[in-house]
C-alpha cells in the first residue's frame, strides 16, 4: 500500500469562543482522486481544507504531505510545503485590481528566493508555465485584462489557472462553485476534471451540491458538526445517507 | 393567542412611551448648552452690527484690490526654483512659497506614514502578542502628534528653528503623518483578506503577499487620501505664514496690520484661487482613481 499523498490524523480545530469546527478527523486522500466532501453549511469542510495548508492552525491532531507532518513546518519549509498544495476559493480571491497575467503569475512566487521576492520578477520559466496554464484553462486572451473585468466563472478559471502555475501534487477546492451559476459550474468542475484526469493532480473539493459531487467525485466523504459521517463511493451515497448528513428528507 | 398579542402591543406602546421621555431629555440638555454657550461667548448680534463699520472699511478694500502685488514687474522679487529663475508679483512670490510647503511637508509626511500605516493596521499585526503590542504603541503615538494642532507646531518649529519655510515644512510634515497613517492604515484595515490568503496558499512569503497582495489593494486609496491630505496641507500652510512659518500667511497679517486693504483683498483673492484650484483639480483626480 503506498503512501496516500496527504493523511490527516485526529485533526481538531476549536475557534476562539469555543466552536468546534472539527473534531478528531482522520482521513486519506490517496495521490491522483478527485475526493469530494460534502455536507452543510458549517459542518467544517472549509476549515479542514485550511488545516491542510495551514492557513488555519489545527488546535490538535496532524496532517501529513506523503509522509511529512505539515502541523510541525515553520517559515520556508512550510511555504515550499504550501506551493505544492493550489488553493481554489469560492470567491475566486484574485488580487482584483491585477490583470489576469499578474495573477496567474503569483502562482509562482513561492519559487522565487532571494532578493526577487521583494521585486515581482518572474523567470522566463515562470512566464511560460503561466500562459500554458491560462490556455489550458482557455482563457489567454484576457491575459491583458484587469481581474475585476471578468466574470465570476472566468474568474475562477483564471484561479485555477494560478493554482495550475504552482505545479501542485494537489488542489484544495473550498466551495469553487458556489459562487457560479450552473451552467458556469459544470464547466469549473469539467476543468478541475480533466487537471485531475490528464494531469494527475489529486482533488480535494468542497461542495455542497449533492449531485454535482456524485457527478464528478472518485470518492465522497460527508461531513457533519466537524466529524466524518460518510467515506465511500458516490454510488453507496443513497437517501439515508443524505439524510444523516443534512438531517432532513430531500435535495437542494 | 390574543392575550399574546395585547402583551406585545402594550411592550410595544411602553417602549415608545421610553424613547420619547428619551428623545425629550435630549433635547433638552442640547438646548441648555447652547443658551450657555451663547452667554459665555458673549455672542452678540449687536456688536455684529454697531461694529460692522470695521468690517466694511476692509472689505472695501475689494473695490480696488491692488492688481499690482500679483504682476511681475523689473523691480518685483526674484523667484528661484531650481533651475527656473524669475521674477515674480509679491503675493505669487509667497503663494509659491506656500505650495512649496505643502508639497515637501505632504511628501516628507507621506515617507514616514506609509510604513508607519502597516503597523498600525490591526489586520496585518494582531495576530500575536507582540504585534498587538507595537499595534497599540503606534497607534498611540499617532494620536498624540494628531492632537497637537499644526498651528502648535509649527510657533513649536519657529521657536526653536527661528522664522522661515522650513519650520513651516516641519509642522506640516508632522501633522501629515498623523493624518496620514491614519487614513493609510484605515485602508488598509478594509482590504479583502481572501487575496491575502490566496497568495499565503501559493506559498509567498509575508514580503511578497505585502507586495503583490496588499499592495495592489491599497495603493489607489493611499493616493487619493495623500491627494486629500494636501489639500488640506495648503490650508494649514496659507496659515503658518501668519505665525512665520513660510508663506502667503505673512502678507495676509502684515497688510492688515498696517490698515492696506486693497493690498490686503488681493491676498485674500489670490488664496482663495489657489486652494480652489487645488480643492478641484485633486477632487477630480481623487474621484478618477477610486
Amino acid at each position: 500500500m503506498p503512501l496516500p499523498l496527504v493523511r490527516v490524523e485526529g485533526l481538531t480545530k476549536v475557534f476562539r469562543g469555543g466552536t468546534r469546527a472539527l473534531d478528531s478527523v482522520t482521513l486519506e486522500v490517496p495521490k491522483g482522486e478527485f475526493l469530494c466532501v460534502i455536507g452543510p453549511s458549517g459542518s467544517g469542510k472549509s476549515t479542514l481544507l485550511r488545516c491542510i495548508n495551514r492557513l488555519i492552525d489545527p488546535t490538535a491532531g496532524r496532517v501529513f504531505l506523503e509522509g511529512v507532518d505539515l502541523t510541525r513546518l515553520r517559515g520556508g519549509d512550510l511555504r515550499r510545503a504550501r506551493r505544492r498544495m493550489g488553493m481554489i476559493f469560492q470567491q475566486f480571491n484574485l488580487v482584483r485590481r491585477s490583470s489576469v497575467l499578474k495573477n496567474v503569475l503569483t502562482g509562482r512566487l513561492g519559487y522565487q528566493q532571494g532578493w526577487r521576492t521583494v521585486l515581482p520578477a518572474y523567470t522566463a520559466t515562470d512566464r511560460l508555465l503561466a500562459w500554458n496554464s491560462l490556455n489550458r484553462l482557455e482563457i489567454a486572451e484576457k491575459a491583458g485584462v484587469r481581474a475585476d473585468n471578468l466574470s465570476g466563472g472566468q474568474q475562477q478559471r483564471v484561479a485555477i489557472a494560478r493554482a495550475l502555475a504552482q505545479e501542485p501534487e494537489i488542489m484544495l477546492a473550498d466551495e469553487p462553485i458556489a459562487s457560479l451559476d450552473p451552467e458556469t459550474a459544470v464547466v469549473v468542475l469539467d476543468y478541475l476534471r480533466d487537471i485531475n484526469r490528464s494531469d494527475g493532480i489529486t482533488l480535494l473539493c468542497s461542495i455542497h451540491h449533492y449531485e454535482l459531487a456524485k457527478r464528478y467525485a472518485d470518492r465522497i466523504v460527508a461531513m457533519r458538526r466537524g466529524q466524518l459521517v460518510y467515506d465511500g463511493p458516490p454510488d453507496k451515497l443513497d437517501e439515508a445517507a443524505y439524510r444523516a448528513i443534512y438531517g432532513r428528507l430531500g435535495r437542494e | 393567542m390574543s392575550s399574546d398579542l395585547d402583551r406585545l402591543m402594550a411592550e410595544t406602546a411602553q417602549r415608545a412611551r421610553v424613547e420619547r421621555a428619551r428623545n425629550l431629555v435630549i433635547g433638552v440638555v442640547f438646548l441648555a448648552l447652547v443658551v450657555t454657550t451663547y452667554q459665555a461667548t458673549g455672542f452678540s448680534l449687536g456688536d455684529l452690527i454697531t461694529k460692522s463699520s470695521n468690517m466694511t472699511r476692509i472689505l472695501a478694500g475689494f473695490e480696488h484690490p491692488d492688481w499690482s502685488l500679483v504682476v511681475a514687474a523689473p523691480d518685483s522679487p526674484f523667484y528661484e526654483f531650481g533651475p527656473l529663475n524669475v521674477h515674480v508679483g509679491l503675493i505669487p512670490h509667497f503663494a509659491l512659497e506656500t505650495l512649496e510647503v505643502a508639497i515637501l511637508g505632504t511628501t516628507l509626511g507621506a515617507l514616514v506614514a506609509i510604513p508607519l500605516s502597516f503597523v498600525a493596521a490591526g489586520n496585518l499585526m494582531r495576530r500575536n502578542p507582540l504585534g498587538t503590542a507595537i499595534y497599540f504603541l503606534v497607534r498611540t503615538l499617532m494620536s498624540v502628534i494628531r492632537a497637537v494642532p499644526t498651528l502648535f507646531w509649527g510657533i513649536l518649529f519657529v521657536t526653536s528653528i527661528g522664522l522661515g519655510a522650513f519650520p513651516g515644512v516641519m509642522a506640516v510634515s508632522l501633522f501629515s503623518v498623523g493624518l496620514m497613517s491614519k487614513l493609510f492604515s484605515e485602508a488598509i484595515e478594509a482590504i479583502d483578506w481572501g487575496q491575502v490568503e490566496a497568495l499565503t496558499a501559493t506559498g509567498a512569503n509575508p514580503v511578497q503577499v505585502l507586495v503583490n497582495g496588499v499592495g495592489p489593494q491599497v495603493l489607489p486609496y493611499m493616493i487619493a487620501h495623500l491627494l486629500y491630505t494636501f489639500e488640506v496641507n495648503v490650508h494649514s500652510a496659507t496659515i503658518l505664514g501668519i505665525i512665520g512659518g513660510g508663506g502667503i500667511g505673512f502678507l495676509f497679517l502684515q497688510y492688515i496690520e498696517q490698515f492696506q486693504y486693497a493690498q490686503e483683498a488681493m491676498v485674500i483673492i489670490v488664496v482663495i484661487a489657489m486652494t480652489m484650484a487645488i480643492d478641484y483639480s485633486s477632487a477630480t483626480i481623487r474621484r478618477r482613481i477610486i
